[in-house]
């Protein structure tokens, strides 16, 4: 199990290495000019720009810069912003945020969808069933800002149920709980059908009926043998979704007005700020890398027959 | 119309028509004979064939030019010689709608045809091999997965070059590209856990005994039974990156004018949510329609595909 | 001074945001928030955006930062807020006979932040500083009139202009000159009647002189001269100013602390002000301009004014593009575009349509100087295009930048053109605005584009030479025009305001018959605040009047 995990740490040095440089690649490749809106709308004094593009090596070929970067990282220096700001400030107090407000929409989702998805595989056909399925399908097929728009619309502003924006830098539970919400809606939908579907073979599988005919009651057959199986593919996702949910956000975010990092990489994407969205990216590489490792080790437990020695 | 409805039906299905159990009977003709007795499939076919057509032809539907605009009618309500009413540049919703699915259903299609290829393939042979091929292959796809979709493909987009904006095609598969290039590993890695998942199996141990070539094994016995999830993941998926393309429009990444998609339309009109929603309405409906049909005949498909309901 | 001087930073903004700030005119609608009374003391929150630059005045040419420095700085003149009149504020008096040597006195007593004197020197020396090229400021060029300009410029060539030889040969303005501590000299090169109203531009604020020991760290926490300090500036949240207690000038504000709180989006902003967590918007998203839905939002609670803004089409240069070369084509083409529909459609009625080239806001505004080829007329518009022996090309193309909210209008007029003229017509975006900016400065730009204009100052003379005379620096269509040339001269050299206004309207009607660009419309500013507040005041230039607001 230590040999294990020493392992898969040690393997991810080439996956951030490689991310990083293929972000770093594709920032460095962008169109347009980082001293857009520098100066307002009129293009910039050629001194102003001599200056800037001095101060930020911006001359330097692919690699150099690459180079310049990793050399500065491995110190744990994270450069600074086109705005002068230090990029690690700025992780610091952006990651928490988004970190929240992504825990938040896993715990909405997980909750909400395998509950759904027990409830709707074990009584398939049902109303309850048709409900879920229906109204999952309607989520999935609606874009999120749509989604956001609405619920902030009616449950923020119209009836006044939830906050209508983040106020502050610190983004409180409750402040966060209908972002969350509106994070995680499209996940429910993904989590509740994985969950049925795998509940409905394994509720089929030879093993359960056994454990039927046994004797044992259905509750505890599904909770017991059928729900463990089912869920082998529920985690995999969730785990996928961890990373996805931390830069996925832009949208959530900005409609919310949430302080966090998906924003802030977009804003840097478009105003072509490299060491912003590569840091913020690192970081969420390193995230997604140590989530999943914890979702294989999950495997383990929920599948005696996989083993990691 | 849900998917309960086809589960039961097909689990109705009669195994025992089934005369021959030869070579000759393959796993698609066992799929279509359970298929074609399950209305939701043709229901879920007739809609996609009408969106298919609605793409290939759309003057079949509508007369009115979809870029011919009414301006002083601008966000006009439905009625009034509009079926679906207009939008801020006083273009005909319907028009529009009709035009519209061309470029998210050749983005859906072309997306989720993609992944599904490239990603089914990695993960089969990932979780088939196992040993240091899938290490390299799941570590290749950690650094495309662990760039999550939309940013990547915010990035991805946002760096290609400009000559693809010139042709319509060429912008389409622009996103497409895009969307596959970080869309596969995700299917890759749940077919990979599934290969995983069935490979210990007595029946595909067996055949492995048997002296079965790893061709055969994948294709008849660890294929149809690790199909399924990834079947699903994949239809709703086809749902999902339509709606990413929407958004991506939506952020003005993506997909832009002159070319005509619900995405854009609904970008658009997301300005007028609390004033003038139908000009949302509509093209959110095609696109929740779309959708709708293709994880209906995705389920029809698992169904009639997953072995253990024969 | 091309393009808009203050306007938004296209980068970080989205798109939504930017259609409500870009461009905002004159003089309707400020009335009704101007319930005056209210409270002295309290503090109050208003949208702010993030500032692309240290906060230093002459460095900063956007709104995010320039919001935040005109409040902290004052300068030599101050602009009413209701007309934009230019009255003395730090200024004891600003004397000249002949338009080209200008005497400065300044008031005794006025205090920087930090406590120590405004002098004369203070002026002189953050002047010196901005124009000096190697120092990298973004508006260093508002010193370009004063005497002495040219040899602070850098002229190398390639990455580093000021490396080696290109160097700029001085370091100080000739044209600038200290008396004593309270009085300094103006040399201009040539004659420029309107200077004492220019020097109101955030460019000329003073600076104090710890400025000059350390200007690096000075942009994070300015000594300014105005009526607020900044106190605290949380990168990415939010800028606290409050009131400078030793503040003895005429146009101090009546609350105690002001906080921009910094948002991406405008209707996260507004939708925080119909739930009374933020005081002041000074931009309502698109969306609730529709059907004017922020009237309902916000009854009472809203204000629209007029702001010293325009928006044209300008023609490529003949030499890039000859398809356009005849005016007579130049005027179908404005006469083809249906202003009132696209404003009433697309903005929601928050523009004016245009009549000419200069905005209603200024001295010396004279309607109608477009005349009848600003007014929508299909019939003669095609009757005109035929004259002119039609278009040659295969479409009309309409440019904008894609990073800034244009796509709407700029469609909406080419579908208007397309319908009256039945020639094609295209609108193209371009990815951002300095790719946009720098395809037009090296006149590779073809067909027509969009170019806005935010007036730095209040005069009619901001709206015409930087743009229509030869050789000038915003002058994207190469425009040239002996007769207007020779009008601008004399006025600039005019010392009776009304002569000198009357000259500027003949070269502006001159503009109706070349038609170098188009006038589109004039901008307005929207904005809406909380119950908590009153007094809310839109100045001329679309940002909120601080000496008015307070709270209930």
């Amino acid at each position: 199990m230590g040999t294990y995990i020493l392992r898969r740490l040690l393997q991810m040095i080439p996956v951030i290495l490689g991310a990083t440089f293929l972000i770093f690649a594709m920032v460095f490749a962008l169109p347009g000019d980082p001293l857009a809106g520098k100066c307002g709308e009129r293009p910039c004094s050629a001194a102003y720009r001599a200056a800037f593009t001095e101060k930020y090596n911006l001359n330097d070929p692919l690699l150099v810069q690459y180079g310049k970067y990793v050399g500065k990282l491995a110190t744990g220096d994270f450069g600074e912003t086109y705005n002068q700001i230090k990029v690690s400030d700025q992780l610091k107090q952006r990651y928490p945020v988004t970190a929240k407000l992504a825990l938040m929409a896993i715990l909405f989702e997980t909750l909400i969808g395998i509950v759904a998805g027990v409830l709707t595989g074990v009584r398939r056909g049902g109303f309850l069933d048709n409900l879920v399925l229906v109204s999952t399908l309607v989520v999935i097929s609606i874009p999120v800002f749509v989604i956001g728009g609405l619920a902030q619309y009616f449950l923020g502003v119209k009836w006044g149920l939830f906050p209508v924006t983040v106020t502050s830098g610190e983004a409180t539970v409750y402040q966060l709980l209908l972002p969350a919400m509106v994070l995680g809606s499209l996940s429910v939908a993904y989590v509740a059908r994985l969950t049925r579907t795998n509940l409905v073979e394994n509720l089929r599988s030879d093993y359960v009926r056994t454990a039927i005919s046994k004797g044992l009651t259905k509750r505890r057959a599904i909770g017991l043998h059928a729900l463990r199986n089912s869920l082998i593919p529920v985690v995999t996702f969730i785990g996928f979704d961890f990373g996805a949910l931390l830069g996925g956000a832009i949208v959530t975010e900005s409609i919310f007005n949430i302080p966090g990092i998906g924003g802030y990489i977009f804003r840097s994407i478009r105003s072509r700020d490299g060491a912003s969205v590569v840091g913020a990216v690192t970081v969420l590489v390193i995230v997604y890398l140590v989530v999943n490792l914890i979702v294989d080790l999950l495997y383990g437990l929920l599948d005696p027959r996989i083993s990691h020695d | 119309m849900t998917e309960a409805t086809i589960t039961e039906s097909s689990s109705v299905a009669d195994p025992h028509d089934a005369g021959d159990v030869g070579e000759e009977r393959s796993l698609a003709s066992d799929a279509w004979r359970s298929m074609r007795k399950n209305p939701m499939f043709w229901i879920s076919a007739t809609m996609i064939a009408v969106f298919v057509l609605m793409a290939v032809w759309p003057s079949l539907f509508t007369k009115t030019d979809p870029t011919f605009a009414v301006l002083a009618e601008s966000r006009a309500k439905p009625g009034d010689g509009t079926w679906f009413g207009r939008d801020i540049q006083g273009y005909d919703i319907y028009a529009r709608c009709i035009y519209g699915a061309r470029a998210s259903i050749l983005v859906g299609l072309f997306t989720t045809t993609g992944t599904v290829l490239l990603g089914g393939t990695i993960g089969v042979i990932s979780g088939y091999l196992g040993g240091w091929v899938d290490a390299l292959l799941s570590r290749i796809g950690d650094v495309f997965f662990a760039i999550p979709l939309l940013l990547g493909a915010i990035i991805f987009l946002v760096s290609l070059p400009d000559f693809f904006n010139d042709n319509y095609l060429l912008i389409v598969l622009k996103v497409v590209f895009a969307l596959v290039i970080l869309g596969w590993p995700s299917l890759a890695r749940l077919m990979r856990s599934s290969v995983i998942q069935v490979k210990p199996n007595d029946y595909v141990q067996a055949a492995r005994a048997l002296g079965a070539s790893p061709w055969r094994v994948i294709r008849s016995h660890i294929l149809p039974n690790a199909l399924a999830p990834m079947i699903v993941v994949a239809t709703i998926n086809l749902g999902a990156y339509i709606a990413v393309e929407a958004t991506l429009s939506f952020l003005g990444i993506g997909l832009q004018p002159p070319a005509i998609s619900w995405g854009i339309d609904i970008s658009s009109a997301i300005v007028g949510l609390r004033t003038t929603p139908h000009m949302l309405f509509f093209p959110s409906l095609f696109l929740s329609l779309a959708v709708l049909a293709f994880i209906m005949l995705g389920d029809v498909v698992r169904d009639a595909l997953d072995p253990k309901n024969r | 001074m091309r393009g808009t001087a203050r306007t938004v930073a296209v980068a970080a903004m989205s798109a939504i945001a930017l259609l409500a700030a870009g461009c905002g005119s004159g003089d309707s609608g400020g009335d009704q928030s101007s319930a005056a009374g209210g409270k002295t003391g309290g503090e109050i929150t208003v949208r702010g955006c993030n500032p692309q630059n240290p906060l230093v005045p002459s460095n900063t040419t956007e709104t995010c930062g320039g919001n935040v420095i005109d409040a902290i700085f004052s300068k030599l003149v101050h602009y009413d807020p209701e007309t934009a009149k230019p009255e003395n504020d730090i200024a004891e008096s600003i004397d000249t006979t002949d338009n080209q040597n200008f005497t400065v006195k300044i008031k005794k007593g006025r205090k920087f932040h930090d406590g120590t004197e405004i002098k004369a020197k203070n002026f002189v020396d953050a002047w010196n500083y901005a124009a000096y090229a190697p120092n990298g400021q973004s508006s260093g060029y508002f010193m370009e009139p004063i005497e002495g300009y040219g040899d602070m410029q850098c002229t190398g060539e390639g990455d580093d202009p000021c490396a080696g030889a290109g160097n700029a040969k001085a370091k100080e303005l000739t044209g600038l000159k200290v008396v004593d501590d309270y009085t300094f000299t103006i040399k201009t090169t040539e004659k420029v009647s309107n200077l004492p109203v220019r020097l109101g531009y955030s460019a000329f604020s003073p600076l104090p002189d710890m400025f000059f020991k350390d200007p690096k760290s000075f942009g994070d926490k300015p000594i300014g001269s105005g009526p607020y300090k900044l106190d605290a500036w949380n990168k990415e949240q939010s800028i606290v100013l409050s009131k400078f207690a030793d503040y003895n000038g005429d146009f101090g504000g009546k609350v105690d602390k002001i906080t921009f709180k910094i948002y991406q989006e405008s209707d996260a902003a507004y939708n925080d002000v119909i739930a009374n967590n933020l005081d002041i918007t000074d931009e309502i998203p698109t969306s609730a301009l529709i059907d004017d839905k922020y009237k309902s939002d916000l009854p009472d609670r809203n204000a629209q004014k007029e702001t010293g803004v325009i928006q044209t089409i300008t023609f490529a240069p003949t030499k890039v593009d000859p398809n356009y070369a005849d005016p007579k084509i130049r005027q179908a083409i404005s006469m083809a575009i249906d202003r009132d529909t696209i404003i009433k459609q697309i903005f929601n009625n928050t523009r004016v349509p245009a009549t000419g080239w200069v905005s209603p806001v200024v001295d010396g505004y004279k309607a109608d100087q477009c005349g009848e080829y600003c007014k929508y007329d299909p019939a003669k518009a095609k009757a005109l295009l035929q004259e002119a022996g039609g278009f040659k090309g295969s479409k009309i193309t309409l440019s904008y930048n894609a990073d800034a909210a244009h796509k709407d209008w700029t469609e909406a007029t080419c579908n208007s053109i397309k319908q009256a003229l039945g020639v094609d017509c295209v609108a193209t975006g371009v990815v951002d605005f300095a790719t946009f900016r720098s395809q037009i400065a090296d006149r590779k730009m073809k067909g027509m584009f969009r170019t806005g204009w935010q007036m730095d100052y209040p005069s009619i003379e901001n709206f015409l030479a930087p743009i229509y005379k030869t050789g000038a620096s915003s002058n994207d269509g190469d425009y040239s025009n002996p007769e207007f040339d020779k009008l601008l001269v004399q006025a600039a050299a005019a010392t009776d305001e009304a002569e000198a206004n009357k000259l500027y309207q003949q070269a502006e009607a001159l503009l109706a018959q070349d038609m170098p660009a188009i006038p589109m419309w004039y901008g307005k500013t929207t904005m809406g605040w909380s119950d908590k507040v009153t007094g809310v005041k839109i100045t001329a230039f679309g940002t909120i009047d601080f000496t008015s607001v307070s709270l209930k």
